[in-house]
């Protein structure tokens, strides 16, 4: 039996969520695993494995900005991010030292990697995009990440290879030699699961995101739901206010659901309307959501990209929240076709661990 | 140590935005100071060449974006 360290990045929930079913596949072949993590990230997978040892874990904070100034302001935070990696790092050695680990695996974690135990990146993103005016930085950012990915033995990308079926598009492209060797492109990766049921909901509206963006988008939505017929459920997205229901027409607006609960909603929808955030697009195509409105974060550079890349494919309709016509758009999101049929999680994990981790655990 | 190189590694960082944006401000003054002045070729010269290098900039990033660099 190995001992496996998972540290994802709290970034969202969405690290955390894809790292549920590799985390479920080493206990269930009888490893031990420690999850190191912070915030609600270590919240939700406290709730998914109560049995398992945990450590808290801190990381930076993200340097999302409240409109379209990402690119500006991420480059301003670079400097006080590296400093913050080499102090993760720091950590890490100490984590290793008190105990013994196989196996480190990093989801997005820049400073989690170690010399002494094989270590395994976790990360869509080979490539970063940015607006074409920065094309100096996206640039630049090749031979970064070729340092990054050198720090580890492998890196794990919740996608297709490069082709038809690729989520992430030219995001998952490996540019270098050292991410071509190393990538093993795991196909999807998420802890939502089919089940049996009606879909008897027209519409499931996810409003998530940082803020005021989620506040702006909850704003635009609310006011227009009632011009569109159907009944649906609309997921605020605020833990931090107290769980309220309430009713708008045939509408049920719900603060925050658990994630038990947002998986049963997505099974039961017939259409999705969601920020283009990767593990959403993940969930939407391991439950096989042929109809989705796409709502990118503005100023958030990949969910942008996503949503421009899924337009070209004729897969899902995008919208920019200020442009929103929620009647019109939802009409136009019928003449996509969805994600074409690929391979689902419980599927790719399990090459996954026979491919992948069981070489460095067995 | 490694807090001193952190620090000196923020301020060449910075300083280097400082230049830029001092070294823009300073091009955005010379064209005004151009234009007011009434010395119209010379403004005429420095807001082509501005103009010819967006244009250079804008279409390498589109070059590099078709052949799939970036």
């Amino acid at each position: 039996m190995a001992h496996v360290l998972v540290s994802p990045l709290n970034w969202g929930l969405g690290h955390a969520t894809r790292d549920i079913p590799v985390i479920r596949t080493l206990l269930a072949h009888g490893h031990e695993v420690t999850i190191a993590a912070c915030g609600n990230a270590l919240c939700v997978l406290r709730q998914e494995f109560p049995d398992a040892r945990y450590i808290e874990y801190p990381d930076y904070p993200v340097p999302f900005s409240s409109g379209h100034l990402f690119v500006p302001k991420f480059c301003a935070s670079i400097p006080f991010m590296l400093q913050a990696t080499v102090r993760e790092h720091e950590t890490l050695e100490a984590i290793l030292a008190k105990s013994r680990y196989d196996l480190v695996i990093s989801d997005n974690r820049l400073g989690v990697f170690s010399s002494e135990v094989p270590s395994i990146f976790i990360s869509h993103q080979l490539h970063y995009h940015l607006p074409l005016l920065y094309w100096p930085a996206e640039l630049l950012a090749i031979p970064v990440n070729r340092y990054l990915h050198e720090q580890y033995d492998r890196i794990i990308v919740p996608d297709n290879p490069p082709g038809p079926l690729s989520l992430a598009g030219k995001l998952s492209r490996p540019d270098t030699d050292v991410a071509r060797d190393r990538a093993f492109f795991s196909g999807i990766l998420t802890g939502t699961r089919q089940i049996a049921c009606t879909q008897d909901l027209d519409y499931l509206v996810i409003i998530s995101g940082p803020e005021p963006q989620r506040t702006i988008l909850e704003k635009i939505i609310l006011e227009k739901l009632e011009n569109i017929g159907g009944s649906g459920v609309v997921l605020l997205g605020s833990p931090q206010s107290p769980k309220a229901t309430t009713r708008i027409g045939d509408w049920t607006c719900v603060s925050y659901v658990s994630t038990e609960e947002k998986a049963e909603l997505m099974n039961r929808a017939r259409c999705v309307i969601c920020r283009s955030g990767y593990t959403t697009l993940m969930e939407l195509a391991e439950l096989g959501k042929d109809r989705a409105l796409l709502i990118p974060t503005p100023g958030q550079t990949e969910q942008e990209y996503l949503s421009w890349y899924y337009e070209q494919k004729g897969w899902y309709h995008s919208q920019d929240q200020n442009r929103l016509d929620l009647a019109d758009d939802l009409e136009l999101s019928r003449h996509y076709k969805g994600f074409p049929k690929m391979s689902h999680t419980a599927e790719n994990v399990k090459r996954l661990y026979d491919e992948l981790l069981a070489g460095y655990l067995e | 140590m490694d807090n001193l190189v952190g620090i000196v590694a923020f301020a060449i960082f910075y300083a280097v935005i400082i230049l830029v944006a001092y070294g823009i401000f300073q091009l955005v003054v010379m064209v005004v100071q151009a234009y007011l002045s009434g010395n119209y070729l010379f403004f005429g010269e420095i807001t082509s060449c501005i103009g010819v290098a967006v244009l250079l900039y804008v279409a390498v990033g589109l070059w590099l974006q078709k052949t799939g660099t970036i």
